[in-house]
């Protein structure tokens, strides 16, 4: 399939533009731009879908690769191609566009026509993020995509969107130039003499060099997750931004970062991961905790769910720093499955704020009696969120505690508090918000889902439960790619520092067999 | 005695001939001819110009034929692609003074001979190895400017402005020329490469005398880049004179006096060495005080002063790096000029047409309020703008920078590159914070209908061309880049 991935990164920027001529109907003639964008985000959906259908399971290889030159000068080249890390990733947010579109449909009234085209724009920029195979060419996107979504949380949030606007746009930019500093470092300092990321991978790079460049990676990758100092961006963002900026924002954003952590950081620079990894999974672990205690005391709902990722990818970096294949793949599902619940959770906060105008938990209260369906949608998705077994969050996270325990029990125990803790700020906002008697006149009345929202909600709970129930296909896509990267990850680290690795090795082994075996 | 004839390569001349006869015809045009025909005047300007760009772009500078009159005229690579930079800040200049309301009144004859004369002075400075040229060429285009700056000469600011920049500017100048002086006094020569030779066989002549002539042509360069501590002049300056020549001023002396800045200090070479340090102080001075100051200016042209000297700021870093990086560092001094050129006259086209829009005339940030709801077009072209001034992809201000961080990283300059990118996030924050007013806030009143102005179709020539080059030179920087670097094969 020849351009697929081009076909797939450029549609729905090509559909922004398209957008340009469209006329911008306030009231009765938005209909047509909204449903142009949703067009547009459906068919790149379907485009992913058939490169999912193509994509071989049980290769570790880069597939589907393209390369053209650009900036032949700096050995820039627009190359791009999809693993089975980045596979995943893409589908989520191919999947996660359109829902977040459907949804803005009566949630948007002003400016639909930059609205939706800050949307497609934005889809393209993480598409490229995913894709991209050249330093330069992955920076472009990683910071591309800032404006547009630095518009939709400025233009159509809340109260206080400038402000959160604004911090997420400084935030995130103060670390990515710092990025881009190491990455024009490294390509003088490595010889390799091209922007290519694969090629970077087999170049070891100068281990009194590492910590400088992982650090610069790892400030701009750990304020995008974020890792727990670096996260205060993370619930202004959030609170203000429209409910589809939050579904992106936690769907696919952070993913970036941890996605940047599994591509570029460890694997270019495992010496220094591996003298990082204490300090990072300390953070990670101080995230979990902190994420789930912060979650817990919040009143707004909304606030409520986005320090609850803060605790969620605590465990993904967890699993990532665990080096191990479990740790690996589970953080692969991890940050699929975490999109997925935490997305259709803004989508339901989102529900009962287009209602009620509020997210104030103490605003509500037996919503079980008013709305039944909305609230098993509820139900559902944050026992998904949770952990429960038979739906998706379980599996990812599961899998990272297995693996944080086979590198030291102590981080799978304290990690292990963190499920406990989820479980009780969820269930307690449950039962504030769904149980019980009505206690305020205004929640008489509410109406339950409609259309729109069983279409909103539908993919997302099919995909809760397919992914809890049969998660195989998903893991023999990624393991070949998780394998390829634990070997590229431990092989360098072997080669500079040899003693206290072999173990490490052995048990990856170890494991690799058992997986076989299974 | 034989008298040696100069060679003379009249094709090489021909960019700079132009624009001084046109600058002759619009002066005679306007006093005989036509008076106060503006249309006719603007269209002989920009035909001058258009006409000098176009024998810039088909002329190949050959290694050979470079030098005219023994070098005091030099037609390298170098020269070639400063020459497209200044034609093009001229030629928007033009447009924006076409369709700048304040200007309506003023004799146009006098206004665009002095553009045409000034551009003609920026051309020659950068087009020479001479120190005597480079000096002339300075007074040509200051005096010129000097007499812009206060065009309006009813606005009080505009007389201060004037004031300001000619005392300020005409003792800078004595720096330069005392600067050239004392080089002259240590080595004999004016001109570059002779001076490289005898610093070269000679190294007694690399005294103190020498490097004081250095220090103060640093000076005297200084001030006509606008670079901390020299800056001073520069936002009042700026905020007085009409937007039209604000904004050339913010380009056109950049690029020649940086153009001088480069030949002085390359062909000084070694013995210019201990410059590296003060050029680096000036770098971060510059970036770090001017950032640090924008971002409370409530006024948007003054912003845009301050903005223009942290872009000094950020050349400043390539001139460090001119020495241990010398190919990178100045194709991506060229490079990052002509990008320049585009997102900061497109930025001050659109602000001369938001003043035209309001009674009041006024360019604060306020006015701007909401302009996304009533003008999109143009308040995403500003948005394109500023977007490419902070250097995020993908504009043409994002590979600017890269080219001259690459440059800066290549030179071996770690913390120079990271302070520099640590004040372009600085930098962000007042940039967008023009889109946040635009994008993000409700109209105010103040704007009044009227009818648009006769030459707002020029506005919008200059809006499409520099929001297309913006992109273009972001996305698409392949030919351009190759043909920076082809800049600086020859040059030296």
């Amino acid at each position: 399939m020849p351009g697929i991935i081009t076909s797939i990164l450029f549609l729905p920027m090509l559909g922004g533009l398209l957008l340009l001529f469209a006329r911008e109907g306030e009231r009765k003639g938005s209909g047509g731009v909204r449903a142009f964008a949703l067009a547009v985000s459906l068919v790149t959906f379907a485009l992913s879908a058939v490169m999912y259908m193509g994509f071989r399971p049980g290769f570790a290889d880069m597939q589907f690769v393209e390369e053209a030159a650009w900036i032949p000068r700096f050995g820039i080249s627009y190359k791009v191609g999809v693993d089975g890390i980045s596979l995943l990733l893409v589908m989520l947010t191919t999947i996660l566009t359109p829902v977040a579109i459907l949804f803005s449909f009566e949630d948007v009234r002003k400016k639909t026509r930059l609205y939706y085209m800050s949307l497609l724009f934005l889809e393209t920029g993480m598409l490229g993020v995913f894709f991209a195979l050249d330093f330069f060419l992955f920076y472009v996107f990683w910071e591309g995509m800032l404006i547009p979504m630095y518009l939709i949380i400025g233009v159509w949030g809340g109260g206080r969107r400038i402000y959160a606007a604004v911090k997420f746009f400084l935030y995130t930019m103060a670390g990515s130039v710092l990025m881009l500093v190491a990455i024009i470092w490294l390509y003088f300092t490595s010889g390799v003499g091209t922007f290519d990321i694969l090629a970077h991978f087999r170049e070891p790079v100068d281990a009194a060099l590492q910590p400088w460049l992982f650090a610069a990676f790892a400030i701009s990758f750990a304020i995008k997750v974020p890792i727990f100092p670096f996260h205060t961006w993370l619930p202004d963002a959030h609170v203000e931004a429209p409910t589809a900026g939050s579904v992106i924002l936690a769907g696919v954003l952070l993913k970036m970062g941890t996605y940047g952590f599994m591509r570029l950081a460890m694997p270019l620079f495992p010496t220094a991961a591996r003298e990082f990894a204490f300090l990072i999974i300390c953070l990670a672990l101080v995230g979990i905790i902190y994420g789930a205690l912060m979650a817990m005391v919040q009143t707004d709902v909304k606030k409520l769910v986005a320090y609850s990722s803060v605790s969620h990818l605590g465990f993904v970096m967890l699993g990532l720093f665990s080096f191990n294949l479990l740790g690996a793949s589970g953080s692969v599902i991890q940050m699929v499955n975490h999109g997925i619940s935490s997305g259709a959770l803004f989508l339901i906060v989102g529900f009962i704020y287009s209602r009620r105008h509020t997210r104030q938990i103490e605003e509500f209260g037996g919503l079980l009696r008013v709305m039944p369906v909305f609230s098993t949608f509820f139900i559902i998705t944050a026992l998904s969120s949770i952990g429960l077994p038979g739906l998706n969050g379980f599996v990812g996270e599961f899998t990272i505690l297995l693996g944080a325990f086979e590198r030291n029990a102590w981080f799978a125990v304290i990690a292990a508090t963190g499920v406990v803790l989820s479980a009780v700020y969820m269930l307690w906002m449950l039962q504030r918000v769904l149980f019980g008697e009505v206690s305020v006149r205004a929640n008489l009345g509410l109406a339950d889902m409609n259309r729109r929202e069983w279409l909103v909600m539908l993919p997302m709970v099919a995909l809760m439960f397919w992914i809890g129930l049969y998660p195989k296909p998903l893991f023999n896509r990624i393991e070949p790619s998780a394998k390829a990267w634990l070997t590229q990850v431990n092989r360098r680290v072997l080669r500079v520092e040899k003693a206290p690795e072999r173990k490490l090795q052995k048990s990856a082994l170890a494991f690799e067999q058992r997986v076989e075996v299974k | 005695m034989e008298i040696v004839h100069p060679t003379i390569h009249w094709g090489y001349l021909l960019p700079v001939i132009l624009p001084v006869f046109g600058a002759v015809l619009v002066l005679m045009w306007d006093a005989f001819l036509a008076k106060g025909e503006r249309s006719v005047i603007i269209i002989i300007t920009l035909m001058t110009l258009a006409a000098a760009l176009g024998v810039t772009l088909g002329a190949r500078a050959l290694p050979g034929l470079a030098a005219s009159f023994g070098g005091m005229y030099l037609f390298d690579g170098f020269t070639q692609f400063l020459y497209v930079v200044i034609l093009f800040a001229s030629i928007f200049s033009v447009l924006i003074a076409a369709a700048q309301r304040e200007l309506d009144d003023t004799p146009a004859g006098e206004y665009f001979g002095l553009i045409l004369f000034a551009t003609s002075g920026m051309m020659l400075m950068a087009a020479t190895r001479n120190l005597l040229m480079i000096f002339v060429g300075l007074e040509v285009f200051s005096l010129s400017l000097y007499v812009l700056a206060g065009y309006l000469r009813a606005r009080p600011e505009g007389n201060e402005a004037s004031l300001k920049y000619f005392l300020l500017g005409s003792f800078a100048s004595g720096f330069l020329l005392y600067g050239m002086a004392l080089v002259y006094g240590a080595t004999g020569s004016v001109d570059l490469i002779e001076i490289a030779t005898r610093l070269h066989e000679n190294p007694a002549s690399r005294g103190a005398a020498f490097l004081m002539g250095l220090g103060f042509m640093v000076v005297g360069l200084g001030f006509k880049v606008a670079a901390a501590p020299f800056y001073m002049w520069t936002p009042d300056v700026y905020e007085g004179a009409p937007t039209a020549v604000t904004a050339f001023m913010s380009v056109g002396p950049k690029a020649a006096a940086f153009a001088a800045f480069f030949r002085v200090f390359l062909s000084a070479g070694d013995a210019g060495g201990s410059f590296d340090t003060v050029f680096w102080v000036m770098a971060v001075l510059t970036m770090s005080l001017a950032n640090l100051v924008a971002i409370w200016q409530s006024c948007v042209k003054r912003m845009l002063a301050y903005s223009s000297i942290a872009h000094a700021g950020y050349l400043m870093v390539a001139l460090v790096a001119s020495r241990s990086s010398a190919e990178l560092a100045t194709s991506g001094f060229l490079y990052y000029m002509l990008v320049y050129v585009f997102m900061n006259m497109g930025a001050f086209c659109v602000l001369t047409l938001i003043s035209n829009m309001r009674e009041d005339g006024g360019t604060k940030l306020d006015n701007l309020a909401g302009l996304a709801s009533f003008r999109p077009g143009l308040a995403a072209a500003m948005a394109v703008f500023m977007v490419s001034l902070s250097g995020l992809p993908p504009t043409g201000g994002f590979v600017a920078k890269f080219h001259v961080f690459s440059a800066a990283l290549n030179g071996g300059y770690v913390w120079l590159t990271v302070i520099a990118v640590l004040n372009s996030v600085v930098a962000v924050y007042y940039y967008l914070r023009l889109v946040v007013v635009m994008y993000m806030r409700e109209p105010q009143g103040g704007v009044v209908k009227r009818a648009p102005h006769p030459g707002w179709s020029y506005a919008v020539a200059a809006l499409v061309l520099a929001v297309a080059s913006t992109l273009q030179l972001g996305i698409f920087p392949s030919s351009v880049l190759d043909f920076a670097h082809r800049s600086t094969v020859f040059f030296n």
